[in-house]
């Protein structure tokens, strides 16, 4: 009798986007990524809970949010011995480079201009995961 | 998003990559959720404007931006990052801007549901222009 392998243990990937389509087209193509789970967040009030409570494999901020920014939920996120290491996705606007310099500084890892492609973004944030 | 004259008012090179990764049932999707978020967020605009709470104008028009830009709505993602850009800098955003973006949104609906139609037809192979 052969023993099946275990599954693979289910990695959560914080999602902050508060723009509904951009949420949807990233879910979509992060759940065909076998092990990944979303944790969606369509606020910054919302995303720095769920950074909070949960153990992450990555992480996806926007950076214009409600509520909270992604900017300010990065810093948070990066004086969290559980997120020190995390990698960290910024989501931005085109003509944003002060927010992208700044994000750098707080210790994003990469970050992508709004509109991209949902694959894309995956491929960087596996990318980013296998070096962790 | 790199704009220019081929790309008005769809850049089909996005709606063309959201049927290939989901197809019609996607696109479908994403489509619906942005013709119910976009009027609501422009009426937003229309009243901080009125108020003159350019904060609040800012950003309303950032919101429809992010999703116009996703689903390569040109005109509308255009329209909108010019009323963020003036209201970010405390002005009142031009009227023709407002405008523009009003008639943009308006007509986005039949646009997009055209492309669908489109690619469902097997006729879309990404790319080009539209308009």
């Amino acid at each position: 009798m052969t023993i099946p392998p275990p599954a693979p243990e289910s990695r959560k990937v914080l999602l902050a986007e508060d723009d509904p389509v951009t949420a949807r087209l990233v879910i979509h193509r992060l759940s065909r990524e076998p092990g990944l789970t979303v944790l969606h967040a369509p606020d910054g009030g919302t995303a720095t809970t769920i950074a909070e409570r949960d153990d992450l494999a990555a992480a996806i901020l926007d950076i214009r949010l409600p509520v909270v920014d992604g900017l300010t939920i990065l810093s948070h996120m990066r004086k969290d011995p559980r997120h020190k290491k995390l990698p960290i996705i910024l989501l931005t606007s085109l003509g944003s480079e002060a927010d992208i310099v700044r994000g750098f500084e707080l210790g994003a890892d990469d970050y992508i201009v709004k509109p991209f492609s949902p694959q894309e973004l995956v491929a960087r944030l596996q990318r980013l995961i296998a070096r962790r | 998003m790199a704009v220019n004259s081929s790309d008005r008012p769809l850049n089909r090179v996005y709606m063309a990559d959201i049927f290939e990764a989901g197809g019609e049932s996607l696109a479908r999707d994403v489509v619906a959720t942005f013709l119910e978020e976009a009027p609501g967020r422009v009426r937003t605009l229309d009243e901080a404007v009125a108020a003159g709470d350019w904060g609040e104008v800012a950003q309303a028009a950032h919101a429809i931006v992010s999703g116009a830009s996703m689903l390569g709505l040109t005109d509308v993602a255009e329209s909108a990052q010019q009323c963020e850009h003036t209201a970010a800098q405390g002005r009142r955003p031009a009227p023709d801007a407002v405008e523009r973006l009003h008639a943009a949104v308006t007509a986005a609906g039949g646009v997009l549901e055209a492309e669908i139609a489109r690619l469902v037809a097997g006729t879309g192979s990404g790319g080009g222009a539209t308009g």
